[in-house]
């Protein structure tokens, strides 16, 4: 999967180096424009390149990172408290093919691939206390730890559209961009040491999984801000 | 515009177009696979568990081993136990292809516990295991060599227990020779590094080794006899040589269990050591029996006997040579008799119920083996059991009558014979006669009422059995009886006037058919009753009165009081007394005035005198006269009118003494009338409010006050009227008949308020009686089932009424028999019927220990029954009033949820489930 994003990229790159090369070829195949994003797959930055053909297309490659990581205590009352572990990280680095279809609008679509390093989402639950359930007790050693995990590929698409130049026409620009994430079905991890253990869950991971498939696609929607790295940018 | 928006609602839907990943998600639990191994582990203080162990399973058929919910995920719980299962995909262990495998489990500063397990069937094995720690102070040696490919030793192995073999001898040394060949139990080489673990044993501590000491009460539990598989007896250990531990294996956790050449065990012996079949101290050249004990399979073995031989420096020294590794015990043992002595009664007693003491004395050492009691009549034989094969003894029988002690001839435990003991020299028994002899009284006396001394002496030592006082008129018949057998009696007889004694001849005491003649002709006449009294007539100028006034007659000599007794004293009223004996004498009669202090007394007269004296009632007062009309006392009372009684008192206001005491309704506007009172008197009326405790009292007024008075009761409480008769119910109950209780409560209708608690039994046609109701208010009756969650009404009722309601509990559910000794847990859901099909399990596991111990015991299974609300289980393994700590759980050793020190209150125990999630 990693050499088939590096082909993606080389390929990408290749491309702007090959067009741009016909005219000034010591500065052309740097990028036309850099910009940042914040939204709710993340904060992130990007490259622009434009390319010289008339569908006023922009290549961009950049990256994403939202984290959570973080011990929470849940009580579940009578001073039974559980302990959540989530662990949670979208790590993408991606490359797209924006494009303008009108001419003078900032209306664009969008399409593209990204590669994720942890593919998955994961949450640790142990018993930090005896747990009062209903009149019984459960020691904490009993309860145990309880391993849920969820894997995608790593390999993800991406289609979105929005408003906004990746090369602003100015040296600022600004604009929002929706759009979705294509996953592929999910795969369900779960590991159980104590309670759950003398239970059937582990046996219903395809029913979990089944259910699952619909969380193909992650939303994403975010504002962009943009720089551009030429006084006159090329009209897209 | 509409195409932004166009785009976004499909961005929207497929977003949200997402399933609940736990949609048709059901968790139940798994049927766990049955125990095949349940290990409990200690330390070696036994008294706690070990922290942070690892787990290992190693052998042959390690791979078949999993949890109890099939699972490899295999561990020692907090509490120290470990539970282990077969499982489906093989054959199951049967004694031909039995499953071996070991468990080894390591905790830091411990010793690892390795226990070989070779299972012959699919009965569940429970042990207890003991970690023991390592380092320099370990009981246990820990020493290592290398085993070529073979499994052969490339040098000589010595290895010597840290500790003696006994308080006071040499430590154990074993040689494992060069080139001795090592396998394991299926006869494979065990090569590598090799561990060996090598200790003492001390086999009156249970916490020696890694496992439980397999001795308890010093016996050998059925031993294998040697190269066979016959089983010998039980040998208990007389006399110790030593114990001791050997355990080798590889890195793999391979263990040896035999060599190619034998390991050679030495240590000292103690010169001092008995040898019970030679009756000396051991000597060299003494053989001493030796036993191994397999931890794989449990089982005993008889082995060569080790011998005794001189030491180097000069002491005794025991060598064994093994043949495989196990734990080793050398010492001398007995067994029990298997048939022991009996001993035939000869006796010249009559036939009795009478038990006398028997002892079993051992010749040896004076002890009482035995002690129990028999009757030992002629003819009857006395078996004695349970000796033991170096015993030899005597029975000793002791009259249970008097001090005579026999002893039977010295025999053998084991020996079969019958010996005869002879117990005529016992004293015959004593028994009490139910009849006694009697005596016809010759008397030439005139009769009289007067009672005589009468004595009953034993004819021989004259001791007195028996006294008592009755007449004694010519042919009267006195009978004895109560008398003990066995002994002669006589009866005599005192005369109170002359003093003489008379005593019959003497008699058997249970002679009842004897009648003896007894003459008292040396007697007096005996003092017969006045024919005739004094009579003293009053002699008053006093008004007639009904007062009376106190007499006394008293003895004219000594002034002690004969008679006492009080009547009225008018003018011309005669004294008569009475009830004199002619030997009564002079006699005076004294009277006191009720006014004043003033008495008059008599001069002497003779008790027996016919004569008439007056009596001049000299300085006496008038007493004052009768009210002529009663003291009348109106109630003043807010509260309504009853028929409620009250205590009522008159009181004299100058003493407080009470008067007179009735009881009285004292409704508002009642006269309460006081009659007999006199005219000197102050009173005070008293009435006492039991309710409330107020009391009533009047002011003081004059006996003859003809105003009626006032009596205030507006402080009483209004008086709750209750039912007068309780309040009845029939039960009509589908039941069956038994002792358990029910609870029930009476529920006031208005304001649904408990009235009465109450436990009553519900057997169809029982009757449910309620006391002490207040009248004036409906009420119902409201009874809970303790075997579900179904509750009986009444219809509501007149607390008051007089008929027999009904209280149907047919919705009830018929309990289990809970016997003397049981006690019935019961998991009781909040609803009438559980939802089969969502209930996670059909059967919960538990164990139990009493609150304070380690030892976990396994309860029966809580199973749920088709049909009922709760899962319960009858169990004998508990006892009311101690307190427990509960596990329970889904699978054996998944005890998820726990419940400490909780006392057994009875032995019905009901835990409340909350949530209904699993009621139809």
């Amino acid at each position: 999967m990693k050499k088939a994003l590096w082909v993606v990229c080389v390929l990408a790159l290749g491309r702007v180096y090959a067009v741009e090369s016909k005219g000034d070829s010591s500065v052309q195949w740097l990028p036309g424009g850099i910009g940042i994003h914040a939204g709710i797959t993340g904060v992130g930055g990007h490259l622009a390149w434009k390319l010289p053909t008339k569908a006023r297309l922009v290549l961009r490659l950049g990256g994403t990172y939202l984290g959570y990581k973080k011990t929470l205590e849940l009580d579940l009352g009578d001073s039974s408290i559980v302990e959540l572990r989530p662990d949670f990280v979208i790590g993408l680095v991606q490359t797209s093919l924006k494009w303008h279809p009108f001419r003078r609008g900032a209306f664009f679509v969008t399409g593209g691939v990204g590669y994720t390093w942890r593919p998955d989402i994961r949450l640790e639950m142990t018993a930090k206390t005896l747990l009062e359930l209903g009149g019984i007790q459960m020691k904490p050693e009993e309860f145990g730890t309880i391993q849920l995990g969820v894997r995608w590929s790593p390999i993800v698409g991406y289609a979105g559209f929005g408003f906004g130049r990746s090369i602003p026409r100015r040296r600022f620009g600004m604009g929002v961009e929706m759009g979705c994430y294509y996953l592929g079905s999910p795969k369900v991890d779960m590991e159980f040491e104590g309670f759950l253990e003398t239970t059937t869950l582990a046996e219903q991971t395809p029913l979990i999984e089944r259910n699952m498939r619909g969380y193909r696609f992650l939303p994403n929607l975010q504002l962009v801000f943009t720089y551009s790295l030429f006084k006159k940018p090329l009209r897209p | 515009m509409k195409r932004v928006l166009l785009l976004l609602g499909m961005w929207l839907g497929m977003v949200s177009a997402c399933k609940n990943p736990i949609d048709g998600l059901e968790i139940r639990f798994k049927k766990p696979y049955p125990v095949a191994l349940d290990v409990q582990y200690y330390t070696a203080a036994g008294d706690s568990v070990p922290a942070s162990t690892q787990v290992i399973l190693t052998g042959p058929d390690a791979n078949r081993l999993i949890t109890t919910v099939n699972t490899k995920k295999i561990k020692v719980s907090s509490d120290g136990a470990l539970f282990l299962s077969i499982d489906s995909l093989g054959l199951r262990p049967t004694p031909e292809n039995p499953l071996r495998f070991t468990v080894v489990v390591k905790s830091p500063g411990f010793v690892d516990a390795i226990l070989p397990v070779e299972m012959k069937s699919d009965v569940q094995r429970s042990v207890v295991l003991i970690m023991q720690p390592s380092g320099t102070n370990s009981r246990v040696r820990v020493s290592q060599m290398n085993a070529g490919g073979q499994g052969a030793l490339d040098k000589d192995w010595n290895i010597e227990t840290p500790t003696p073999i006994l308080s006071g001898q040499s430590t154990a040394k074993a040689l494992i020779v060069k080139g001795a060949q090592l396998k394991d139990v299926k006869g494979a080489a065990v090569d590598g590094t090799l561990t060996a673990r090598f200790q003492s044993v001390d086999i009156a501590k249970p916490y020696e080794t890694f496992l439980i000491n397999p001795i308890t009460n010093q016996t050998i539990t059925k031993p294998l006899l040697p190269g066979g598989t016959a089983v010998a007896a039980n040998q208990q250990l007389t006399q110790i040589a030593g114990a001791f531990l050997l355990q080798l294996h590889n890195e793999q956790y391979q263990l040896v269990k035999t060599l190619s050449q034998p390991i050679q065990v030495r240590f000292s012996v103690s010169p001092q050591l008995y040898n019970p079949q030679e009756r000396r101290v051991v000597q060299a050249g003494d053989a001493i029996p030796l036993y191994s004990f397999d931890a794989a399979t449990e089982q005993w073995q008889t082995e060569t006997a080790g011998k005794v031989q001189k030491s180097a420096n000069g002491g005794l020294e025991y060598i064994a040579e093994l043949s495989h590794l196990s734990l080793w015990v050398a010492g001398f043992t007995k067994q029990k008799c298997d048939t022991g002595p009996s001993f035939k009664i000869k006796s010249s007693l009559p036939i009795t119920n009478l038990q006398y003491q028997c002892e079993v004395i051992n010749e040896a050492t004076g002890a009482r083996l035995q002690v129990f009691k028999s009757t030992v009549n002629n003819g009857e034989i006395i078996k004695v059991n349970g000796l033991e094969s170096d015993q030899f003894v005597r029975l000793r029988i002791t009259d249970v009558l008097g001090t005579a002690v026999v002893n039977s001839q010295l025999v053998n435990g084991c020996s079969g014979e019958v010996q005869e003991i002879d117990v005529s020299s016992f004293k015959k028994q004593i028994q009490k006669c139910p009849n006694g002899p009697s005596f016809r009284i010759r008397s030439p006396l005139p009769n009289s009422d007067y009672r005589y001394n009468f004595t009953v002496i034993n004819a021989e030592t004259n001791v007195t059995l028996q006294s008592f006082q009755t007449t004694a008129n010519n042919n009267e018949v006195v009978r004895l009886s109560g008398l003990d057998s066995d002994q002669r009696v006589r009866l005599r007889i005192t005369d109170i006037v002359s003093s003489a004694v008379v005593t019959s001849e003497p008699v058997d005491a249970c002679a009842s058919n004897a009648e003896l003649g007894i003459e008292i002709n040396n007697f007096k006449v005996p003092p017969q009753r006045c024919a005739a009294s004094p009579v003293f007539r009053i002699s008053s100028t006093l008004p007639n009165s009904d007062r009376r006034y106190s007499f006394e007659v008293i003895d004219a000599d000594t002034k002690g009081r004969i008679q006492f007794f009080q009547t009225t004293a008018n003018n011309g009223d005669l004294i008569r007394l009475g009830g004199f004996y002619e030997n009564t004498g002079k006699i005076q009669l004294r009277v006191f005035d009720i006014v004043s202090s003033a008495q008059v007394l008599t001069g002497a007269v003779e008790a027996c005198s016919n004569v008439t004296l007056a009596l001049v009632l000299e300085n006496f007062k008038t007493p004052p006269p009768k009210c002529s009309v009663p003291l009348g006392f109106r109630v003043k009372s807010n509260l309504p009118n009853s028929g409620t009684t009250y205590q009522v008192q008159v009181i004299n206001a100058l003493t407080n003494g009470v008067m007179q005491s009735f009881a009285t309704t004292i409704n508002n506007g009642q006269i309460i009338n006081v009659n007999g009172l006199y005219s000197d008197e102050t009173v005070r009326l008293k009435i006492m409010d039991n309710l409330s405790g107020a009391v009533a009292l009047s002011a003081a007024v004059g006996a003859c006050n003809t105003t009626v008075q006032e009596i205030d009761v507006t402080s009483f409480k209004k008086p709750v009227l209750k039912c007068p008769s309780p309040l009845t119910f029939s039960v009509r109950s589908n039941l069956p008949i038994s002792e358990r209780t029910y609870n029930g409560e009476v529920i006031k209708v208005s304001n649904n308020a408990v009235l009465q608690t109450f436990t009553t039994t519900l057997n169809n046609g029982n009757q449910i009686r309620i006391n002490g109701l207040d009248a004036e208010q409906n009420v119902r009756l409201k009874i809970y089932d303790n075997q579900s969650t179904a509750i009986a009404n009444s219809a509501s009722t007149d607390a008051c009424a007089t008929g027999t309601q009904v209280i149907d509990v047919t919705s009830f559910r018929a309990p289990p028999d809970i016997k003397p000794g049981q006690v019935l847990i019961t998991l009781q859901f909040p609803c009438k019927e559980l939802d089969r099909t969502k209930l996670p399990t059909l059967e919960l596991y538990g164990r139990f220990r009493e609150t304070g111990t380690l030892q976990w015991r396994n309860l029966p299974n809580l199973a749920y029954e088709e049909g009922k609300s709760s899962f319960s289980i009858l169990t004998d393994l508990l006892v009311v009033g101690k307190t427990y700590d509960f596990q329970a759980g889904p699978a054996p050793g998944y005890y998820s949820f726990s419940e400490n020190a909780y006392k057994l209150e009875k032995a019905d125990w009901i835990i409340k489930i909350k949530t209904d999630e699993y009621c139809k």
